[in-house]
């Protein structure tokens, strides 16, 4: 019952396709020797070279890893920490926190922007890194919250039972039955939230001082005037290490099966 | 069952963030929402319900409907192309099924921009597109898509179309096929059993990705700018732009309130549809 | 041999308002094989969650070894169990599953290794040490679960229905390994079944649990032949209950002999159950009693009246509980 026709199968191929189409060209258009884009100038490594010796992006992207990793860092206390603390029984204070911890990915990006940005210019904290981490943390809590919510709910408590039946220790038992049984999850979660706060351009534009330059905001705006063979080099770079972070994402989930 | 650690401890970090970052700068929002903006720039405490007095004002309000338009367009797209996706991705056999599992992560992973990106070298006066059209005579001037109304619908099908398809895949996924066999048994037609049996239960997923379509779709400003240049203007824009331009935060806060109540409505209707606590396929 | 480990001493429990353990009493000797054995929902579960310290008890006394381990956290208790779904961890492998709890005790590597391998020998699994879980059968599962419990050598070993998701064969030959296991530890066994074949081939005594009370505590020989009431009887075996004058008898299918003495009787069924013909006799005043003998049949039809005896000595009178 489970069979595919073909004409699905070429629906599936033709949208995949379409999906990659201005991938494809970014990538083929970023080895463009011509500076404009509707023009074929031959192969060319050049805006490649330009890039790297461009200190204004290196010095961006840099901020962009730091903010990134301190962001996943503080998610992974918070939301690993929430994950087991909720896994039994959950209080109604406990859903209702549960719910508005899960709002800055449900919520519109733009809403999640402005709320940082009117309280954070109320309470006077001058915008750059700090403000910035603690709007990025906020959307990758949920991340690392439910990935690693939901790998505990298939977790059966009878381990549990079993070694502290053996003799082991609260702290033993975190650290040798059940971190072991997460850790995947946790890196699913982390490797998910790293990419959405590299990414991200809208809060980080609310939330970000002049002092601190990000790769996305810079990518946007430029962007915003069209593109140049330097941007196209960019995303590619991007890509390549998007597609290496989701090889390592696949890896790990295949090894999570297992068990 | 044994509890393995002090929950207390473990709660507290969640409890902090939330009602810190979270809570009170909602309700900070909703204060603000009612505040009136300083003459220079800034805020002034003087209570006034001007700012949603100004969100019905016509010229508000269109912007309103012309967003909720694309949104409803964009959504009403990545259902007709995501659903069939999803659906026929769960049929594959496994080693294919993560075949596609990983070219969809690839463009899901990938920073919005960047995949917008090869839209605006596809789109641009005598760009791709153009350049292919000309080639085999199908027009002969460039089209002028790029900041047009269709080019950004197709940006927001394009970057939307994932959060569908991981939803109704994971519903599909989900479904017992020997459900679908056991109408077929019973003497459905494939046509029969794919209207009683197979949409049916795969409609949490549906809901699921039209909500992670919609609700975002609703705040995507930047594609608007960077695929529509100035002439479409999304609600998104206006609070963008009332922060960063105009600094009126008092308004821009009264918008964001109205868009996150719409928000808040649909997560509840779907919880009430769907009895379910959270968004089908978010992972 | 007759040192008591354990104690139980008027153990309640309750889950909201429903009484799981209604005060249960049971002083189990050092080196025993112990069953409980009840269907499910009698609380069986709840007894050896209690002694492991799994769940708390809400009146009454634990004693093991001579203390009181009522509020004795579980990782404290010089118990172990072996759990109904194995609880192996799936993330390490049969090795480190089974070196577990001595990790935790801090024994010296060497040593660990060495009694890791004797109870490997003793599950019969050498040479199985680095294959992970997942890889293993059921029956293969069973067996590091009790290596994994044994190994630390504990005074008293709970085992919740270990053998309930194997198949015939291999519980039957699971019985038997076992309880030679037992004997060559000196470890003592409480063992929980809901099979009563099981329980009577490999106890030293048998504990016949029904709705959180101890029916009745007594040697398989016992539980057998002399069941106290009518809900042993008709568990075990399947006696028949018969009533004369105001008082409750139960006895056993095997002993009623057809064709011999004057009790009237109408034959209203044949079947063959369990490896022996049963027949069924409607008495005068309406009673129904259940014969069984070896074979697969038994020249008599259905509706024939015949004559039924049995010995008074297999009549044993039973308090009568429904």
């Amino acid at each position: 019952m489970k069979k595919i026709s073909k004409p699905a199968i070429i629906f599936l191929f033709l949208i995949t396709i379409l999906n990659y189409l201005p991938i494809i060209l970014t990538v083929i258009y970023s080895f463009n020797f011509s500076k404009i884009t509707s023009v074929w100038g031959g192969f060319s490594l050049k805006w490649y070279k330009l890039l790297f010796e461009n200190r204004d992006i290196q010095q961006s992207f840099i901020n962009s890893l730091i903010l990134a990793f301190f962001s996943c860092f503080f998610a992974v206390i918070i939301g690993v920490s929430a994950a087991i603390s909720m896994r039994n029984k959950q209080t109604k204070l406990d859903k209702f926190i549960t719910y508005f911890s899960t709002l800055p990915i449900m919520i519109p990006e733009i809403i999640l922007g402005m709320l940082f940005m009117a309280i954070f210019s109320f309470i006077n904290i001058p915008f750059g890194f700090i403000t910035l981490i603690i709007a990025h943390t906020s959307f990758c809590i949920p991340y690392v919250f439910l990935i690693v919510k939901s790998r505990l709910i298939g977790m059966d408590d009878t381990l549990i039972e079993a070694a502290k039946d053996l003799g082991a220790s609260n702290l033993q038992i975190f650290v040798d039955i059940v971190l072991p049984y997460i850790y995947p999850s946790i890196i699913s979660g982390v490797l998910l939230s790293f990419a959405m706060s590299f990414d991200d351009v809208v809060i980080s534009i609310f939330t970000t001082g002049s002092t601190v330059n990000l790769l996305a905001i810079k990518i946007y705006t430029r962007m915003k005037t069209g593109v140049t063979p330097e941007i196209n080099a960019l995303a590619t770079i991007i890509l390549i290490i998007t597609v290496i972070i989701i090889i390592v994402f696949e890896r790990i989930n295949s090894k999570h099966e297992k068990f | 069952m044994v509890k393995f650690i002090k929950n207390k401890v473990l709660k507290f970090p969640i409890y902090f963030y939330t009602i810190s970052f979270i809570l009170l700068p909602i309700i900070y929002l909703f204060i603000l929402s009612f505040m009136s903006k300083a003459e220079t720039w800034g805020i002034e405490f003087v209570s006034t319900l001007d700012n949603y007095k100004n969100v019905f004002d016509k010229f508000y309000l269109k912007i309103f409907l012309n967003s909720l338009k694309l949104a409803l367009l964009s959504t009403f797209f990545v259902a007709i192309i995501g659903y069939p996706y999803g659906y026929f991705m769960a049929k594959l056999n496994n080693k294919w099924k993560k075949i596609f599992m990983i070219l969809l992560m690839i463009p899901f992973w990938t920073s919005g921009l960047i995949r917008l990106n090869g839209w605006i070298i596809i789109f641009r006066s005598n760009g791709v597109l153009d350049k292919l059209l000309m080639m085999f005579n199908v027009i002969e001037k460039p089209l002028k898509l790029l900041y047009s109304y269709p080019a950004v619908l197709v940006g927001m099908i394009y970057f939307l179309l994932p959060f569908m398809i991981l939803a109704v895949y994971s519903s599909v996924e989900k479904m017992d096929w020997n459900l679908v066999e056991a109408a077929r048994d019973l003497g459905a037609s494939s046509f029969q059993t794919f209207m009683t049996i197979t949409f049916k239960l795969t409609i949490p997923g549906l809901l699921s990705g039209l909500i992670l379509t919609f609700v975002p779709s609703m705040g995507l400003f930047y594609i608007a700018e960077v695929l529509g240049g100035n002439k479409i203007v999304l609600i998104g824009s206006v609070i963008s732009e009332q922060i960063t331009k105009g600094r009126n935060l008092p308004f821009a806060a009264a918008l964001s309130v109205i868009l996150m109540i719409i928000t808040s409505i649909i997560l509840r209707l779907y919880k009430k549809i769907s009895s379910k606590d959270e968004l089908e396929g978010l992972f | 041999m007759n040192e008591i480990i354990l104690q139980l001493k008027n153990v309640k429990k309750s889950f909201n308002d429903n009484d799981v353990l209604k005060g249960i009493t049971l002083d189990v000797k050092k080196g025993e094989f112990i069953t409980l054995l009840g269907s499910s929902g009698c609380g069986k579960t709840t007894t050896i969650r209690i002694i492991a310290g799994l769940e708390n008890l809400d009146s009454g006394e634990v004693i093991l070894n001579g203390k009181l381990i009522n509020n004795l956290e579980p990782n404290k208790r010089d118990v172990n169990t072996v759990f109904q779904n194995y609880a192996l961890f799936p993330h390490m492998n049969v090795e480190k599953n089974i070196s577990y709890g001595l990790k935790i005790k801090k024994i010296p590597k060497e040593q660990i290794d060495e009694e890791v391998k004797q109870a490997l020998k003793l599950v019969q699994l050498e040479g199985f040490e680095k294959r992970m879980t997942n890889e293993l059968s059921g029956g293969q599962k069973q067996r590091v679960a009790i290596a994994r419990a044994i190994v630390n050598k504990p005074s008293v070993l709970l085992l919740d229905e270990p053998l309930g998701a194997l198949d015939l064969k291999l519980r039957r030959q699971m019985q038997v390994e076992l309880k030679k296991l037992q004997k060559q530890l000196g470890i003592t066994f409480i063992y929980i079944t809901h099979d009563q074949e099981e329980a009577i081939n490999m106890s030293d005594r048998i504990v016949v649990m029904n709705n959180g009370v101890f029916e009745q505590i007594g040697t398989p020989n016992e539980i057998y032949y002399t069941p106290k009431s009518t809900f042993v009887a008709s568990f075990i075996g399947g006696a028949n209950i018969y009533k004369i004058n105001n008082k409750t008898f139960a006895i056993r299918g095997e002993n009623i002999e057809i064709n011999k003495g004057d009790l009237k009787a109408k034959v209203i069924e044949k079947s063959f159950v369990g490896g022996q013909l049963k027949i069924s006799f409607l008495l005068d005043d309406g009673q129904i009693l259940t014969s069984s003998h070896s074979g697969v049949d038994y020249p008599l039809d259905i509706n024939q009246t015949v004559n039924i005896f049995w010995d008074k000595k297999y009549q044993i009178e039973v308090i009568d509980n429904g």
